[in-house]
């Protein structure tokens, strides 16, 4: 038997890999935020206390896997919940690589098909991963433990809007005495309304867009005043993230992070305290 | 003169006649070598050898080699418009590569066009064998090697499902164990782990690739003979005992050509197929297994099917340089060194050996055309080469198993984890640190 010290080893590792799962591997009970570094789109991981995980658009191609590897423990392969804000490529791509590793518990939209050939895949893969699938809008909740998660938009008019931009979810996250704002790709119009119709006050703020020069205006800004907001970019030819914007996160007394310099951005709200860790 | 002998001079002199077709060696220099067949002719009445007739036939081959090259090259000329955008059709003739960011697709050209295009366009929607696409872009050479490729033009699917169903069920099949290897590894070690059963590397990230390279381990990823010689054993010993010698000879054929099939015919896959085949005829009709004569038949049978390999392609080359160098160049080594091989811990001095007759052999390929050669390969090789068949066999047995059960699949899975991500350590360190 030339292996069998071999696999003997290999046998014992194995076992205290697995014990040290039990004994560590538990949920965190702290809200940790993974903004993930994959390009140009978005793609935030959000992990409750407790440990269900809320994985919000997918980005534009598989770097969300490797992103995944090293955010996630190796054998964790089940995702509860994944939600698409709206169905354009650099935000939906990434799942369709997603649904062939991983399990995902269902699958949330806002109920307006892509017009991208891909959107056929995606649909595809979501019925052969045989993934629940469900349509939110304005002002339906998703609760579990002391996490709330409220949908402020789209509503039934606004889902129908010819820009794809303004369709896109914008979610409301509590947790641990944290607030979280998910504005999509939405502009100044969205935001005005929002900014009309809810207290927007935010301690985390995935911003607008990409950081475009149509998004993230001052009205909804002075609102919202985020202590920590993240732009989520890459390599692009829009100019995203634009200085107006920029500027206009600054003015509002928020720190600014983001993809492209940070590399991957982890915000962890940790006894009512957040603690930003940057990968670059 | 003794079959083998003559099996061994027929195949030799067809690759010269192809080699000197293809450097552009003018065909008259071969009748210089007239006078002597004349002068033999004469000579022959004499002593009668057969050895005349022989040199006849081996001229011959030599003049069908050449000729053959210049055919193959005539009628498989391709016809395209090159650095001017155009729309063209054509046929997904194999599996296309779904990289990290993009996806790698082949097609055939339809008429009035002649010639394969490698598209690369965005990651999805993805197309699969079988599909027949309409492209508007620009055709232009590769850099890096005599692809014609086509960088993001517009793509329409205009069909799809036209390929031959046993073919769509083998890739099926193949994306589903990759799929599986997928599910029970983390994602660098899954992508190494399909370079190492299929030779596919699109998985790859760029940093990876380079420390391939750069450590001198690339071998590893492009299904060897060695790798494909481990498999066919392994399955013709394993079938043995269930089936009669002959049946479970066939169907160890079988499956090879099947696996190759499966891994889209890639050279060297074809190449290490072909000499497992040989390998498994001379091991069943119990003669001596002649290296030499199934190195010979395997190129002079590679050639048949695209006789541009022998001078246009660095990875033929490569591959049977090595393969000579193991052949050749070790038993000198062991010589001059007196090194020996044999059992040691973990068979080091076996693979150190063998590494550095491949490395040597190579050496010139690999300075002429990268301009570069690693030294440090060779330690990372004889630290690696031991693990293969197990990582190999663990892989296969979780992809497999992965069929049936998911949850099965996942311990096999932990324990290849292990192994490669010991191999990516150690990949990384020659590649990345050590160079």
């Amino acid at each position: 038997m030339k292996y069998s010290s071999l696999i003997f080893s290999a046998l014992i590792l194995l076992n205290v890999v697995l014990w040290y799962g039990v004994v560590f591997g538990g949920p965190k009970p702290y809200l940790q935020t993974y903004f993930l570094n994959i390009g140009q789109g978005d793609s935030t991981l959000t992990i409750l206390p407790g440990g269900v995980k809320l994985l919000v658009d997918g980005g534009p191609d598989k770097s969300l896997l490797s992103e995944l590897d090293r955010v996630l423990p190796a054998n964790d392969r089940y995702i509860d919940m994944v939600l698409l804000t709206h169905p354009q490529l650099d935000h939906f791509s990434g799942f369709i690589s997603l649904l062939e590793r991983y399990k995902v518990g269902i699958f949330i939209w806002n109920g307006r098909p892509g017009d991208v050939e891909a959107w056929q895949d995606l649909t595809n893969s979501l019925s052969e991963a045989k993934t629940p699938t469900i349509i939110l809008s304005r002002n339906d909740k998703i609760n579990y433990k002391d996490s709330f998660i409220s949908i402020l938009s789209p509503d039934k008019e606004l889902v129908k809007s010819s820009e794809l931009n303004d369709t896109g979810i914008v979610a409301e996250l509590f947790s641990s005495g944290i607030k979280e704002l998910f504005t999509a790709d939405i502009g100044f119009v969205v935001e005005d309304i929002l900014a009309n119709l809810y207290d927007l006050n935010a301690d985390i703020l995935k911003v607008g867009h990409h950081g475009s020069k149509y998004s993230s205006g001052v009205g909804f800004l002075s609102e919202a005043s985020p202590l920590v907001s993240v732009i989520q970019v890459g390599k692009n030819n829009y100019g995203h993230p634009t200085p107006d914007a920029i500027n206009r996160l600054t003015q509002s007394g928020s720190s600014v992070y983001r993809n492209d310099r940070d590399g991957r951005v982890n915000v962890v709200a940790l006894n009512g305290l957040l603690n930003v860790f940057k990968s670059k | 003169m003794k079959l083998h002998d003559a099996a061994f001079y027929l195949a030799a002199f067809f690759i010269i006649g192809i080699g000197a077709a293809s450097l552009n060696i003018n065909l008259w220099l071969f009748l210089i070598s007239i006078p002597f067949i004349v002068w033999y002719v004469l000579k022959s009445k004499y002593t009668g050898g057969i050895l005349l007739k022989w040199a006849c036939l081996f001229l011959i081959t030599a003049f069908i080699g050449y000729f053959y090259y210049n055919f193959h090259t005539a009628i498989n000329k391709e016809y395209l418009i090159l650095d001017e955008s155009f729309t063209f059709q054509g046929a997904v003739y194999k599996e296309p590569f779904h990289g990290l960011d993009s996806q790698a697709v082949d097609i055939r050209l339809k008429t009035p066009y002649k010639g394969n295009v490698r598209i690369y366009t965005s990651l999805y929607p993805e197309y699969h064998y079988g599909d027949f696409i309409e492209v508007n872009g620009k055709i232009i050479k590769s850099d890096s090697s005599d692809l014609n490729i086509s960088l993001s033009p517009k793509v329409n699917l205009v069909s799809s499902n036209n390929g031959s169903s046993a073919k769509v069920f083998l890739f099926s099949f193949k994306s589903k164990l990759v799929g599986n290897l997928g599910r029970i590894l983390p994602g660098e070690q899954s992508a190494f782990m399909v370079g190492i059963l299929f030779g596919e590397r699109s998985g790859f990230s760029k940093e990876f690739t380079e420390a391939l390279q750069k450590s001198g381990t690339t071998h590893l990823v492009a299904l060897s003979g060695y790798n494909i010689s481990i498999i066919a054993v392994a399955l013709a010993t394993l079938l043995s005992y269930f089936f009669k010698r002959s049946k479970a000879f066939w169907l160890t054929v079988f499956f090879i050509i099947t696996f190759v099939l499966m891994t889209g015919g890639e050279e060297s896959v074809v190449r290490a197929a072909i000499m497992g085949i040989i390998f498994l005829i001379s091991e069943r009709s119990s003669r001596l297994y002649s290296l030499r004569n199934a190195i010979t038949l395997t190129a002079a049978i590679m050639l048949l099917f695209n006789p541009e390999l022998l001078v246009f392609s660095v990875g033929f080359q490569l591959s049977f340089a090595a393969l000579l160098g193991i052949i050749y160049l070790r038993p000198l080594i062991e010589k001059v060194t007196k090194f020996k091989g044999g059992g040691s811990f973990l068979g080091w001095r076996e693979n150190l050996l063998q590494t550095t007759s491949a490395q040597l052999a190579t050496l010139p390929i690999l300075i002429t055309t990268f301009g570069r050669f690693s030294f440090s390969g060779i330690l990372a090789n004889v630290l690696l080469l031991e693990f293969m068949p197990l990582t190999m066999f663990l892989g296969f047995m979780g992809a497999l198993t992965g069929l049936f059960s998911y949850h099965l699949s996942l311990i096999i899975g932990w324990v290849t984890n292990i192994l490669l991500s010991y191999e990516i350590f150690i990949i990384n360190l020659f590649g990345s640190y050590l160079t």
